[in-house]
């Protein structure tokens, strides 16, 4: 059977059912929401396939006993999120106590969509740099909502769904997190025209 | 309304997620507040710029990796699971010949603490400390500060 064509809920009965296929077509579906989730998480592009890895274990030990009612893309994405805030907690954890910064998310930079346009362009892929450099000094709770919604583009209701919390407080956590924002990137509120 | 407020509503604007009367009502505010206008536009620059960032891509070989992940470990556990059992099985043995041993030996000597027994032959040592100790059935304060301030 292919499973290419089928609804996140008969991918799962199938797997559940005992067959694997269904599971691999489930990782194939969503790999690339949850690598992005958390390099854009964690700020590092090496660590992603580890942890990816990680994420997709996870589930699929828990896929077994779960019903999927609302949405099986919040139930992974959700994983993918606590697993890296795990990772990072046990990090920072293990920074403290062994005093090793080799772990500096602003050595990894990330490439920008457009960086290799000419002239003008520098200017903007440098306020990018600026952006990026800031989204990394967020709190883990305020970077992550906001990924979520501007890297997948979710509405408030799907990011309560994920964070286990209300549209009001999403809308709070998001205005937060901009506040936040707005006090690293002065020049950008400030003197733009 | 102050600033803050209405920036709160330019946030959800932003988004998608404001209502026609919250948008209204922050266009009539921003037609005569050039800060809340600079926020709403800086937001959205912010947005694209966060947005620009190039997703990363795992391999189309990446779900048959986890798979072999999956069955790597199911077999670990297969490997694990009778040394495991072994394991249990040891440690439970042990205790039990660490509790019959020392009942044994609570049996045979019942006076005698094991631990002090070769010094009170004097095989262990002859310190001047244990010497001194050793003349005294009950040492005192006093013996017991001798003991420890006299030399070889
Ligand atoms: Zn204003």
């Amino acid at each position: 059977m292919n499973y290419a064509e089928s609804d996140d809920r008969s991918l799962v009965q199938a797997f559940q059912n005992g067959d694997e296929r269904a599971f691999e077509e489930i990782v194939r579906r969503y790999q690339r929401q949850v690598a992005n989730v958390i390099y854009m998480t964690s700020g590092t592009p090496q660590d992603v396939p580890d942890l990816a890895q990680e994420v997709f274990l996870k589930i699929y030990k828990s896929l077994g006993g779960i019903t999927v009612e609302h949405s099986l893309f919040s139930w992974i994405y959700r994983i993918a999120v606590n697993v890296t805030i795990d990772e990072l907690r046990r990090r920072k954890i293990r920074r403290m106590t062994s005093l090793d910064f080799s772990g500096d998310p602003e050595e990894n930079e990330p490439t920008f969509r457009d960086s290799s346009l000419p002239d003008d362009q520098l200017v903007s892929a440098e306020r990018r740099e600026q952006v990026w450099k800031a989204l990394r000094k967020l709190s883990d709770t305020s970077r992550t909502v906001l990924l979520l919604r501007e890297y997948e583009e979710l509405s408030y209701k799907e990011i309560g769904d994920i964070l286990h919390i209300s549209e009001q407080a999403v809308k709070s956590r998001i205005f937060r997190a901009r506040e936040e924002l707005k006090e690293l990137l002065k020049d950008y509120f400030e003197v733009r025209p | 309304m102050n600033h803050r407020d209405i920036r709160k509503l330019i946030s959800a604007m932003v988004d998608g997620e404001l209502d026609d009367a919250g948008t209204k009502r922050v266009n009539e505010h921003m037609a005569s507040c050039p800060s809340c206008t600079r926020y709403a536009r800086a937001l959205r620059a912010v947005s694209a710029d966060i947005r620009s960032v190039i997703p990363i891509t795992l391999p189309d070989t990446f779900p048959l990796a986890v798979l072999r992940a999956v069955h790597a470990e199911q077999a670990e556990s297969r490997i694990w699971m009778p040394v495991e059992l072994f394991a249990r099985r040891f440690v439970v043995g042990l205790g039990a010949a660490v509790v019959l041993s020392v009942a044994l030996a609570m049996t045979i000597r019942p006076e005698e603490p094991v631990v002090a027994e070769p010094y009170l032959t004097g095989e262990l040592s002859d310190s001047t400390a244990t010497r001194i100790l050793l003349t005294k059935e009950t040492p005192s304060k006093n013996d017991l500060l001798l003991a420890v301030v006299s030399p070889e």
